[in-house]
């Protein structure tokens, strides 16, 4: 594999690495679902914070195809396809039952653009970490709010365009998800589990285009009105490790926006650190 | 043939820090008590530092012993914790390297960083 498949393959990851810089679209992940333990429930160190990387399964929304163009034309079709996206975090249990988490990413490419994710998981069912082992399995509900914001701006007239003509545009996404996941320990470092969840997503857009410098085009602003969708997203996974974990999961998700539907499926992985303590395993002597 | 140093030496690396980063301590609840590796020569009282450079599917027998009471054994297993170095020099170094990338793979999985050996002394012919 040549040093620029290896890239192009990372830059595949995450969808708006591919987009032109003057598509108008939107990103966001699916509904999430999370593995019912949390933090303070697992094995690793009580009350621990801990960081998380790794991709989540996404949904792109392709608005306009060149925001540069004068007059702008809008998407008759717009389209939508599925991907994944870069997730980074942390993480915190408030009690042996909740947890909660921030985490986002910066969308490349673009300025000041990015995705910010709340979650709040409760865990009603399982392991505690003062009494392990209690439970046949662990269950947990969770609900993630998401915001996604991609700005664009240029001064040219079309994409590759001359310059001149300046212009910026903007998406939002915001998106509300609920969920449960069901889990079972099959030993200190291995876990298995599967989820479902559901989400209610708006988007809605627009493009300033400023009068150009030479005068042969005036302002125009766009408004692309808000519109509604859904999504929804079925795991399983495992994880491996204690104080540092592997996710791997594999999913199957359903997008819904307009009159457009995006089935999506693949593997995903998640990192877990517990960077922040100290949990050294006790070990009995052998018989 | 094109670039073969630098694949080699891309190569010996992965190996060495995948080998390199096996370090774990070994403590006993009775720090009196000395530790010991079966088949190593390092001992140690109380606390037992060491590096093991063997793959995923290793493990490390340890050995308890103090005056008037009986030894015990212990089994730490290499498989015990997720290597995430491991898995990043495999992620990044593949592309450049091909097949050999995979290699850290062997390594994929660490001791955890500190064990604690619960021991408590029985006299000799205790059960």
């Amino acid at each position: 594999m040549t040093f620029h498949r290896a890239l192009i393959l990372l830059a595949g990851m995450t969808l708006p690495f591919l987009t032109a810089c003057t598509t108008l679209y939107s990103t966001a992940p699916v509904a999430i679902v999370e593995p019912p333990q949390n933090a303070s429930s697992t094995q690793a160190p009580k009350d621990n914070t801990r960081v998380n990387y790794g991709l989540l399964p996404a949904q792109n929304f392709r608005i306009a195809d060149d925001v540069a163009d004068r007059p702008l034309v809008v998407r008759q079709n717009p389209e939508m396809v599925t991907g994944r996206t870069w997730d980074f975090g942390i993480r915190k249990p408030f009690s042996d039952h909740l947890e909660l988490g921030i985490s986002g990413f910066p969308i490349l490419s673009t300025n000041l653009s990015g995705q910010l994710i709340g979650m709040a998981k409760y865990q009603l069912l399982g392991n505690t970490y003062e009494k392990i082992q209690q439970h046949p399995f662990d269950l947990a509900i969770y609900s993630h709010v998401i915001f996604t914001e991609v700005n664009l701006s240029g001064n040219q007239r079309r994409l590759f365009g001359e310059g001149g003509y300046p212009w910026n545009a903007e998406s939002h996404f915001q998106g509300v998800s609920a969920g449960i996941s069901i889990g079972k320990t099959i030993s200190r470092n291995f876990y298995i589990y599967s989820g479902v969840a559901h989400q209610q997503f708006q988007i809605d857009a627009s493009v300033n285009q400023s009068a150009s410098h030479d005068g042969d085009y005036p302002s125009a602003s766009y408004q692309i009105p808000r519109s509604s969708g859904t999504s929804d997203n079925i795991l399983f996974g495992f994880s491996f490790g204690v104080r540092h974990q592997i996710n791997v999961t594999y999913n199957f998700s359903k997008s819904k926006w307009r009159d457009l539907t995006a089935d999506g499926s693949g593997l995903n992985v998640n990192l877990l650190f517990y960077e922040f303590g100290k949990a050294p395993q006790t070990v009995e002597p052998n018989k | 043939m094109k670039y073969v140093f630098l694949k080699l030496s891309l190569s010996a690396l992965i190996i060495l820090q995948c080998a390199c980063a096996s370090v774990t301590t070994v403590e006993t609840t009775d720090k009196d008590a000395l530790i010991s590796r079966e088949g190593k020569n390092d001992e140690a009282k109380g606390s037992l530092g060491f590096r093991d450079g063997r793959p995923f599917y290793a493990k490390t027998n340890l050995i308890v012993e103090k005056d008037g009471c009986q030894t015990q054994r212990y089994t730490v297993y290499k498989t015990d914790e997720f290597h995430p170095e491991a898995f990043f020099i495999t992620l990044f170094t593949t592309p450049y390297v091909g097949l050999l990338g995979v290699l850290p793979l062997l390594w994929i999985t660490t001791y955890e960083k500190k064990y604690v050996l619960n021991y408590t002394c029985l006299k000799r012919g205790e059960k």
